[in-house]
């Protein structure tokens, strides 16, 4: 008798989990098809998948260290080098001890005592009704606003909430709008006149081919919902808490106001914080000082290029990958991508204009002469150049797999292994691809000049056909041996008319209109960028939705992608959603002490989000800040050379397989590469070099002015810029120990300082 | 299983149905016979699902099939790992997914078998096939072994009464663990062992109760 057995029953005689009396459930179930059809949607199983562990950083390697040690001159000698590694270890032991679980908790999992947490049941909203709400009503119907379904059932579960006992959730951090302010008449709900942060479709001065189409196709993308941002971050708020109560996990206490900071400015514009924009933080006793930063960095002209650059830079990743358009004979031109983009995400457009403009895209690759008024420049056009090969193949899984979440892929050769997707699905999909041309516009030698544009397009057996020959334009695809045949249908199965001429039928513009409009591309992106934030989607991956892979939230998921498109598509109000979330302001420790050690996404559990998931910063995040953190941005020149420079230094971590979904692969995430980069690199040189003018020598030069009180100073804004902490008091004391090891010399104290510092993994994680 | 044994028959009868039960699903085709009947034409129309030859749903008693069966499904998914509540979500699947469509209650064993199947291809669906198939398999051959004759009601009963054989210690103990999922910290304080006593207070009450409950049911299908 095996120990799972034993396990089981000793359970139930021990009148722990009983069998339970499902007959009225299931009855009641079937005599409702409907309602036995939701049900499936209910987080059945936790999936589990194997999940890189975050904490991959680097590790301190003596003999990389004395290299480096050797280039710095007569100062150098096994002391300091053994000073440097003791205060690395200080600072890795440091943020171990406050972020890792517990001995005993590692002790208890390891014997497999670790209570099990009943998964969250499929939640349905919880309207405890406040006297609150009733007096929201009142103020709505007072001024003729009707609050939408949503927005009532907001304020009181939430209200609700908010008055529950002494939990841990109730020390949240006031970033996030009180239930007074939420319900305070002075907040106005959200108005279409108000909500033009974005140009409106039509009005918005594109230099791409397919704006004039895009503006009288497209459904409207201004807001539509009386919803306030408020009440959906504490939509948001109710929600996680009522899964933490199902799954009987307590939230971890909050972040501390610095490590909210950090994670913000790494997560919304790509780096970290520099020491002047933190302290203003921090002395800022404002209560809605966290909201006022979200909006800065989002809004500020200060910020809004290096917003658009962090977002164009992940969005390439996205579209084309690390390596699309870096080889020499390759059609895509990847400064043209990232300049559509950047653009983009400088006027906020719309994301579903932004996605039809991707997909309708039509024109020429570069800004050369030979661009003709039939095709002129477009950026945009690049992403489907990536994707052009092989009948179009890639096109329709990439197409399919960012922008509506669904992974298609492998139907092209057979039926979705774990669902009802047939293999004719991805071929009526692929048909819409079809009508596209690739043209090469003959040059005299490189760079290479190509043209997307629609053809009329017969059919793959229109040779044989007779009469209109372009009526029906088919695709064959081979299942089981025998041919079959496609028509264009979209995913939702709407079909349109087959014909193959562009004067008919544009099939491409009539995707990017179905794309547009479809629920699965709200559902898909406010995924992505939950998961982008939060470490962990919804889904895992995020890219893959579908009956087969539930999400863990289905209904915050659903209502989420409601808000964000009735809120007229807007990236940034979505943003604002998230980062002001509870959830998104919860420490990053956990454990059995917490109450929620259950919460463990790397153990294949589904995300709880009752803690921050602490995760590497992408080699992009890692890049920014390593400039932040040294200064070295402000002496950088012009945006192409920026974009040149970081490009350069990112190209060594990523490899392309050349396979037909142009996968690819980097070779950041904790690899001896990224460690070597980080620890000999010659960014790290120069960000650990302590000549004159460099950052180093400034805060060496505030150090040697005087004495200990600036020598502190110094240590704090070296931990502060890398880590955005103040430092301990052990650390403190092997900081003066290596300064005495380095009979005085400050600099040089600060040099192996600051080195280990970066070679921390606090600094490389986002936590 | 062996030749000659008296349960060869049942056994046997249990194997034919689960294994034409699982062809069936796999080439989604309508039985022409057999305990259970994957969903034909008539469902996909949502008509009241009825095969021919065979009752229609309401010509079932639903109620009396799921009262008679639930215990059993929910305990297997037990055993091959799921958490409580996962097994309690998964048994509802499991009769919504064969009650939805033709079906036909040939005899309790079959039928039996026939849930059994549905239910572990849903266990393995949801974890994305990624459970080690040598795990499933051992506990499906303990299942067979001790728990499914009966859907685990001799085993149940077996259990609680070697449970009373344990000293007052050890019974605090199992309870702690498999009642209230104390920690094996709180099972120390509690029985006043350090916790590496406690562990070896568990091991060694499981490994009694392994001991008893064989005998006893081995002893029982002996006759003795």
């Amino acid at each position: 008798m095996n120990d799972r057995l034993l396990d089981a029953f000793l359970e139930e005689a021990c009148g722990g989990a009983q069998p339970p009396d499902l007959t009225d459930k299931v009855l009641a179930a079937l005599a409702s098809p409907g309602e036995g059809a939701r049900r499936s949607t209910a987080p059945v199983s936790p999936i589990p998948v194997l999940a890189c562990p975050a904490g991959a950083g680097p590790v301190l390697a003596n003999a990389a260290r004395q290299k480096a040690q050797a280039t710095r001159g007569t100062f150098g000698g096994w002391l300091p080098v053994a000073m440097a590694a003791s205060l690395l270890l200080a600072v890795a032991g440091y943020w171990m001890l406050s972020h890792s679980k517990t001995k005993e908790s590692v002790i208890a999992e390891r014997a497999g005592e670790r209570p099990p947490v009943k998964q969250p049941a499929p939640h349905i909203d919880t309207p405890l009704l406040p006297d609150s709400a009733q007096v929201v009503a009142d103020e709505r119907s007072s001024s003729d606003e009707r609050p939408s379904p949503i927005a009532e059932k907001v304020v009181s579960s939430d209200a609700g909430v908010g008055r529950q006992g002494n939990s841990p959730a109730e020390k949240l951090p006031e970033g996030n709008v009180p239930d007074e302010e939420m319900l305070t008449p002075r907040e106005q709900p959200t108005t279409v006149a108000e909500n033009r942060i974005s140009p409106p479709i039509g009005e918005f001065d594109s230099s791409t081919a397919g704006d004039a189409v895009a503006a009288t196709s497209l459904p409207s993308a201004l807001s539509t919902s009386a919803t306030t941002d408020a009440q959906v971050t504490a939509y948001i708020n109710a929600v996680l808490k009522s899964h933490w109560s199902d799954a009987g996990v307590r939230p971890s206490p909050a972040a501390t106001e610095s490590e909210w900071c950090r994670r913000v400015y790494l997560d919304c514009i790509g780096r970290i914080p520099t020491v002047e924009e933190l302290e203003v933080f921090l002395i800022d006793n404002r209560r809605d000082k966290r909201r006022k930063l979200v909006e800065r960095l989002l809004d500020d002209d200060l910020y809004l290029e290096t917003y658009a650059r962090f977002w164009t830079t992940l969005w390439t990743n996205i579209l084309i990958g690390r390596t699309g358009g870096m080889e020499p004979d390759s059609p895509v031109y990847r400064e043209g991508l990232q300049q559509f983009l950047r653009r983009s995400f400088l006027t906020n457009k719309p994301y579903n204009q932004f996605v039809y403009e991707l997909v309708s895209a039509k024109g020429t690759n570069r800004p050369v002469e030979v661009a003709s008024a039939e095709a002129p420049y477009n950026g945009a056009v690049n992403f489907l150049l990536q994707h052009m090969q092989e009948r179009a193949t890639p096109a329709t899984a990439k197409t399919a797999q960012v922008f509506l979440g669904l992974q298609v892929q492998c139907t092209q050769c057979h039926n979705h292994p774990f669902n009802h997707w047939k293999q004719s699905r991805f071929w009526e999909l692929n048909a819409f691809f079809r009508q596209a041309r690739e043209e090469q516009v003959t040059t005299d030698g490189q760079p290479k000049v190509v043209r997307l544009l629609d053809g009329d397009f017969a059919g793959e057996g229109a040779s044989s056909g007779a009469g209109d020959r372009f009526a029906e334009a088919e695709v064959y695809f081979e299942r089981n041996g025998i041919l079959q045949v496609a028509y264009p249908t979209f995913v939702d199965g709407t079909a349109i008319d087959p014909n193959g001429m562009v004067s008919v039928v544009d099939r491409r513009l009539e995707l990017a209109r179905l794309v547009s409009r479809s629920d699965e591309l709200k559902q898909a992106i406010v995924n992505r960028m939950w998961g982008h934030f939060f470490g962990y989607g919804f889904t895992k991956p995020v890219d893959d939705l579908g009956p087969h892979n539930p999400p863990s939230h289905p209904e915050l998921l659903a209502r989420l992608a409601d808000e964000f498109a009735g809120h007229g598509y807007d990236l940034k109000r979505l943003i604002r959603w998230i980062t002001l979330s509870d959830a998104y302001a919860l420490s990053s420790k956990f454990g059995p002490k917490l109450g929620n050690a259950a919460d463990d996404p790397t153990l294949g559990n589904a995300p709880l989000f009752s803690h921050f998931y602490v995760r590497q910063m992408s080699a992009e995040q890692l890049y920014e800040s390593l400039l932040v953190a040294t200064g070295a941005h402000r002496t950088l020149a012009d945006y192409e050379e920026q974009q040149r420079l970081k490009d350069r230094w990112l190209e060594q971590f990523a490899i392309a397989f050349g396979t037909d979904e142009n996968d690819e692969a980097t070779t950041f995430d904790g690899t001896i590469t990224q460690t070597l980069v980080m620890m000999n690199g010659e960014l790290t040189r120069q960000a650990t070099n302590g000549e004159s003018g460099s950052f180093l020598s400034q805060v060496a030069m505030k150090s040697e002015r005087t004495g200990k009180p600036e020598r502190a100073a110094a240590l704090n804004e070296l931990y502060l810029a890398a880590l955005a902490r103040r430092p301990s008091r052990a650390e403190v004391q092997v900081a003066n120990d290596l300064l005495v090891a380095q009979s005085g010399n400050t600099t040089t104290a600060l040099e192996d300082i600051w080195w280990a510092l970066l070679n921390s993994n606090e600094f490389i994680l986002n936590h | 299983m062996a030749y000659g044994d008296t349960s060869y028959s049942a056994d046997f009868f249990e194997y034919i149905s689960a294994f034409s039960a699982l062809i069936r699903i796999m080439a989604n085709e309508p039985a022409s016979m057999g305990a259970a009947a994957p969903p034909g034409p008539e469902a996909a129309k949502g008509e009241p699902p009825k095969l021919a030859g065979a009752p229609s749903l309401w010509e079932l008693d639903v109620a009396r099939i799921v009262r008679e069966h639930q215990s059993g499904v929910w305990r297997y998914l037990r055993v091959l790992g799921c958490p409580a509540a996962e097994a309690e979500d998964l048994t509802q699947e499991t009769f919504l997914a064969v009650l939805t469509k033709p079906f036909q209650d040939y005899n309790r064993q079959a039928t039996a078998a026939y849930l059994r199947q549905v239910a572990r291809n849903l266990f393995i669906s949801g974890r994305r096939r990624s459970v080690p198939i040598a795990e499933l398999d051992e506990a499906e051959a303990a299942w067979s072994r001790w728990a499914g004759k009966d859907d685990g009601q001799e085993l149940l009963a077996a259990l609680r009464s070697c449970l009373q054989t344990l000293t007052e210690r050890a019974r605090q103990a199992l309870d702690l663990r498999f009642a209230q999922q104390a920690s094996r910290a709180d099972i120390a304080a509690a029985i006043g062992l350090s916790e590496d006593g406690a562990k070896n207070v568990l091991q060694r009450a499981k490994q009694h109760l392994r001991e008893c409950v064989e005998r006893t049911l081995t002893s029982e299908r002996r006759g003795t």
